[in-house]
């Protein structure tokens, strides 16, 4: 059997067509093959949470997927936030002081993504709860979740005055 | 390169061929939590069978209003929501809840937790109280196995491997029962368990008079049991601070912790008989 595999895979809604050895993992494909370089590697374990995408909008750490494994699924990183709810996170986190390094920042904003597109008001638990896969060294954690409290507030709010209308 | 050959059969039984043919060069794929970081961490080369492509593995079916089937690759994540009821299959959702993070719990598999077989593996202990039978496949044909049974076998040095687990049946009997399960680690998520207790109970609400008790310990034992001693000693009994306190006492007794890096076998027992006395009281 050949070393390499063909698959296609959409990341961030654009599909790919490419040649990959068989053990490449998936945080390797999208940084290595595809330059999206916005997805951190870190421990290379699934326990620190920086390296986080989502497939089929689930969110999962890329470093114990292997890139054949997803071909033809829906991946989104960290360089897919495009639509008005995920740039209010991003903005969020920002304005709230959630970022030193800014390391652990794309995954735990992919992750709190994959939070509020299920919970739209997640109390400080549910929060902290969903959070628990993704480590931050710098911050101490409570302006990623003033962050994340702040934008669901926001979310909410803005559901609301569309639905008024 | 780490994976020699990589194979995603769609049927249950062309995946038991492959493993019949590579044997002990293939090893069986579904979430990857811990199968990947141990391939990283061996770094040989090996016959991969992702069996996440086989969707009758993927499902959760009530047969016959007896049993609750469900199949080895349904993702820990799902299960904690399917069982997210107040009976006794609360006690296998909180389990789930606990285990790593949410990232892993979306990949992760409830059979690839059961097949792992850490002794402090966070599903058994609610699968043993729940008497919990695992349907494997191979080339002989299918057999059912209580998961009581086949901890025994697992372990043991004659055990061959050359089978897929298909699905975990669980009788349909804990509908009115109560279901929980406590879990004591030095951080509050993705760890290890240092002790863990499964129970399983039907008590009378209004009388306090435990009609059945099944109680499950993990991370105590080279493998996951249930202390019986305890169970025989509540049944019957009024659930109240003397039968939770000789409860708790003889579980420390009928449990084996070790002294190793983590903890020693003295700290070991005094959280046994502190998370026996939490997980009794909240039932209380």
């Amino acid at each position: 059997m050949e070393d390499t595999r063909r698959i296609q895979i959409k990341i961030n809604g654009f599909k790919y067509d490419e040649n990959v050895k068989k053990d490449l993992l998936l945080i390797d494909f999208i940084r290595d093959k595809l330059f999206l370089t916005g997805t951190k590697k870190s421990c290379e374990r699934g326990n620190c949470g920086a390296c986080t995408v989502l497939i089929n909008e689930k969110a999962v750490v890329s470093c114990l997927i292997f890139a054949i494994e997803v071909d033809k699924k829906n991946i989104t990183t960290i360089e897919g936030l495009k639509d008005k709810k995920d740039k209010m996170i991003i903005e969020s986190f920002i304005e709230c002081g959630a970022i030193q390094c800014g390391f652990c920042t794309p995954g735990m904003i992919m992750t709190t993504k994959s939070l509020l597109d299920k919970n739209k008001n997640p109390n400080e638990k549910q929060i902290k709860k969903a959070l628990e896969g993704n480590l931050c060294k710098c911050t101490g954690y409570k302006k990623i979740i003033d962050a994340v409290k702040s934008v669901s507030e926001k979310i909410s709010s803005s559901t609301r005055k569309e639905n008024d209308r | 390169m780490l994976i020699k050959n990589y194979f995603k059969p769609d049927t249950i039984c062309k995946a038991v061929e492959l493993l019949n043919k590579y044997k002990k060069d293939a090893e069986i794929l579904a979430g990857g939590t811990d199968l990947t970081v141990r391939l990283k961490k061996e770094k040989r080369e090996k016959t991969i069978i992702d069996i996440k492509n086989i969707s009758e593995l993927n499902q959760i079916k009530i047969e016959n209003d007896k049993y609750i089937e469900i199949g080895s690759i349904v993702t820990i994540d799902n299960i904690e929501s399917y069982f997210d009821k107040a009976d006794g299959y609360k006690a296998l959702s909180n389990a789930c809840s606990y285990l790593g993070s949410k990232q892993i719990r979306n990949r992760a598999t409830i059979g690839g937790n059961i097949c792992n077989a850490s002794p402090a593996a966070d599903t058994i202990g609610p699968l043993l109280c729940l008497d919990a039978v695992l349907r494997f496949e191979s080339i002989d044909g299918e057999r059912d196995v209580k998961i009581e049974e086949w901890l025994s076998q697992c372990t043991s040095k004659t055990y061959s491997k050359m089978e897929i687990l298909k699905s975990i049946m669980l009788p349909k009997n804990a509908d009115n029962k109560i279901g929980i399960y406590e879990k004591y680690s030095f951080r509050k998520s993705m760890e290890l368990a240092l002790v863990s207790v499964a129970i399983v109970c039907e008590i009378n609400r209004k009388n306090k008079i435990i009609k059945d008790m099944k109680i499950g310990l993990g991370a105590v034992a080279p493998i996951h049991m249930r202390a019986k001693n305890a169970e025989k000693l509540l049944i019957g009994k009024t659930l109240d601070q003397k039968s939770i306190n000789n409860a708790s006492q003889i579980s420390v007794k009928e449990a084996k912790p070790i002294t190793d890096f983590r903890a020693s076998k003295n700290y070991r027992e005094i959280i046994i008989e502190y998370l026996i006395k939490k997980a009794l009281y909240n039932i209380m």
